[in-house]
């Protein structure tokens, strides 16, 4: 059974124009506030707003492995993904 | 009474003591709503972890138990598949979008439309988010029914008249500190109680292996297949529910607006947004979901438990009735998903209140007071509940609810979306353009109605054309193509505007000029700076200024002037802002106390025996 239009085709074209909507969007802040000023202003933020990109795809690429490769452990580390995200943005808003 | 499920009076009593307990409470916190600004706003003093949480119940609550378990149930984990594309428009939500609204001292989005633009741009907005969130109330009350109905056994139509009317009187006498206080204990419930109906689900089924096991690849694919079936295809829905529904839901929900305005400060705000995407929404992917996983399984091991005709609309209440050790569980699983529905509920009639009462009552009638603007929010609170009501009969006849609200969605969203869009990041984007967006939008996006193969095709991705419902999400990509279109070529073909002044503040490229508007002076390059002292050093005066005037030697520790803004705080943060307001610096105190205007310390509600503190804003 091909699953790549059920998995890897619309993870592709997710995070595809998802980066390009965060991406321009990132650039238009920097742009906007003055992109070294932004840059020394906001640096936690700006590695929040990517960590945060990165964090969301992850997900999404773990679940498609684990179903694909009958692989439910993967969920731990999802799991894992979770309790690291949550220490690192009660740091970062602190 | 005919009903499916049968309960007893513990469960009624359980059920009843519930929402009562959780409306109650709101409305103690709610007591001291003195003007229009508490009632919408909450006197924007709060901490970003109760707006965080005020969020969730808001954004979860909305139709979500019913929408995302039926389609959990019909196709799997793939249901929520769009629950975090949020966070591709985080940056310019934070850094755009909240500022703007906050530091402008933006209402509600007609409000920014007149500034931005002019009147007529005004109306049109109006008249587009009442359409927007009476369609949000619709499909909110539709949903509290349609999960209820398994249950009560009643008619849909006069639950929904029930729900509407109790949704109705608690926010005309509530208002948004009643509502965020109620999320805030509804929030915490309804993550509780999705993980305990999942826990259950799997006790049930004999553990996570048996789970896992009886549902199929497809069913634990996280993204559904590219482009089928029609009612269900990860495209159409990516562009509906992912790209125009979460910029619609983050971008004009009033509610949402209502919650950024609520936070004590632009920071509480970015804070609270971040926190809830990144933390508490993919909790709430898994408490709006898993029943109709759970349900799904249970029906591929035993198809005469839970048939595979079972209505999915009302799957939330089949599995709990089925997966609950006892009717006391189930009845607090049920009072959870009615109190969730009715935080999301309270939060969109009140939000629609404020644009009927922001947008349409106070620039027709002449200067009205304060008093007699609270008691038309009240009434009309009760109003657009009844026109709520109209749209919930509506929708029922449309078929699922996840159908429904993506075809309302994919239509009525994008001119909206574009002239914000257009409107905050292009500076050039001119009033002209702005209407012909509205205007000509419509006409295309009606057209796209009419005849769905000459323009909807072109981007239908190869989904399948169905007569009843021709590409019902999809059109959503259409519809925003046309707006943009229009917006862009109008804006290119008509003279550029001489210049700026006019909108200082209101776009990304001027928003270095809203702290500047906001405080009403040059901003003090201190702030951030916090003072604390105890409550015993503090005076109250019998002016009505919203002054606090501090010894020298706090001023000097405070490096703050006269005019300054301040935000004055009980010092215990767990009270999240509910001791607290803002207010301005006044003159050095001469008796060495921190001297409080009266409507300063009755607006916060000091408790004179505990520390308080301050700090300097903006």
């Amino acid at each position: 059974m091909d699953l790549f239009s059920h998995s890897w085709l619309p993870f592709l074209y997710q995070y595809g124009f998802g980066l390009l909507i965060f991406g321009s969007g990132l650039f238009a802040v920097f742009r906007a506030y003055g992109n070294e000023k932004f840059w020394q202003e906001y640096k936690i933020w700006i590695q929040i707003l990517i960590w945060g990109f990165i964090y969301v795809s992850s997900i999404h690429l773990f679940m498609t492995v684990s179903a694909l490769n009958d692989m439910p452990q993967l969920y731990l580390v999802i799991l894992a993904l979770y309790i690291v995200n949550v220490a690192i943005l009660i740091r970062g808003v602190r | 009474m005919n009903t499916a499920i049968p309960t007893s009076d513990l469960f009624w009593g359980i059920l009843a003591f519930y929402v009562f307990f959780v409306l109650g409470a709101g409305l103690f916190f709610a007591r001291n709503n003195k003007s229009t600004e508490d009632f919408f706003f909450g006197g924007r003093r709060f901490s970003w972890w109760i707006i965080a949480m005020s969020m969730l119940a808001t954004g979860v609550g909305s139709h979500s138990f019913a929408k995302y378990a039926s389609k959990g149930y019909q196709y799997g984990f793939s249901s929520t598949m769009t629950y975090m594309n949020d966070w591709f428009f985080m940056p310019l939500l934070l850094f755009g979008w909240i500022p703007i609204i906050y530091y402008m001292k933006v209402n509600s989005i007609p409000e920014y439309f007149e500034r931005r633009f002019n009147s007529t741009v005004r109306n049109l907005s109006t008249f587009t988010m009442l359409l927007y969130l009476v369609g949000y109330i619709g499909i909110g009350l539709l949903a509290l029914a349609s999960l209820l109905q398994p249950i009560l056994g009643w008619e849909i139509n006069t639950i929904i008249i029930v729900v509407a009317v109790i949704s109705g009187l608690y926010v005309s006498l509530g208002g948004q500190t009643a509502i965020i206080f109620t999320d805030l204990i509804q929030g915490i419930v309804l993550l509780f109680a999705g993980l305990l109906l999942f826990g259950l689900g799997i006790i049930y089924l004999g553990g996570l292996d048996i789970f896992w096991n009886n549902l199929s690849i497809t069913n634990k694919l996280p993204l559904a297949d590219f482009n089928s079936p029609p009612d269900f295809n990860f495209v159409g829905i990516f562009w509906q529910d992912g790209v125009v529904g979460s910029v619609g839901f983050a971008f004009m929900n009033q509610a949402v607006i209502m919650r950024f305005l609520a936070a004590r400060s632009v920071v509480h705000a970015r804070r609270a947004t971040m926190m809830n995407v990144l933390v508490f929404l993919p909790i709430g992917t898994l408490a709006v979901s898993n029943s109709g996983w759970v349900a799904r399984a249970i029906t591929n091991t035993s198809p005469d438990v839970i048939a595979e005709t079972a209505n999915p609309n009302g799957i939330f209440t089949i599995v709990a009735g089925i997966v609950a050790s006892s009717e006391a569980v189930f009845a607090f699983l049920v009072a959870a998903v009615v109190a969730a529905l009715m935080s999301s509920l309270d939060s969109q009639i009140n939000a629609s209140t404020a644009v009927a009462v922001n947008d349409v009552y106070t620039p027709l009638s002449k200067n009205p007071s304060e008093k007699t603007k609270l008691r038309i929010s009240m009434f009309t609170s009760l109003f657009v509940t009844f026109i709520g009501i109209q749209a919930a009969f509506l929708f029922s006849k449309y078929g699922t609810i996840y159908e429904a609200h993506g075809a309302f969605h994919s239509i009525v969203t994008p001119p909206m979306v574009t002239v914000i869009f257009l409107g905050i990041f292009w500076q050039r984007f001119s009033s002209r353009a702005a209407i012909l967006t509205f205007v000509l939008g419509a006409i295309f996006i009606y057209l796209g109605v009419l005849y769905p193969k000459l323009f909807v095709q072109p981007f239908s991705h190869g989904i399948e054309f169905i007569e009843a419902k021709p590409w019902s999400y999809i059109r959503a990509l259409y519809n925003v193509v046309a707006c943009v279109a229009i917006g862009v070529v109008v804006t290119l073909l008509t003279k550029p505007p001489s210049n700026y002044d006019k909108i200082k503040g209101l776009t990304l490229w001027t928003i270095k000029d809203g702290p500047k508007y906001f405080k009403g002076s040059e901003v003090n390059k201190n702030a951030g700076i916090t003072i604390k002292f105890s409550g015993s050093e503090i005076e109250v005066s019998n002016k009505e200024d919203n002054t606090v005037s501090l010894p020298k030697k706090y001023m000097n520790e405070i490096k703050g002037e006269k005019g300054d803004l301040i935000y004055i705080s009980d010092h215990r943060w767990y009270l999240g802002g509910m001791k607290s307001t803002h207010a301005r610096l006044g003159n050095i105190s001469e008796n060495n106390k921190v001297v409080i205007s009266q409507d300063v310390f009755d607006h916060a509600q000091f408790n004179l025996e505990k520390d308080i503190i301050i700090e300097l804003e903006v």
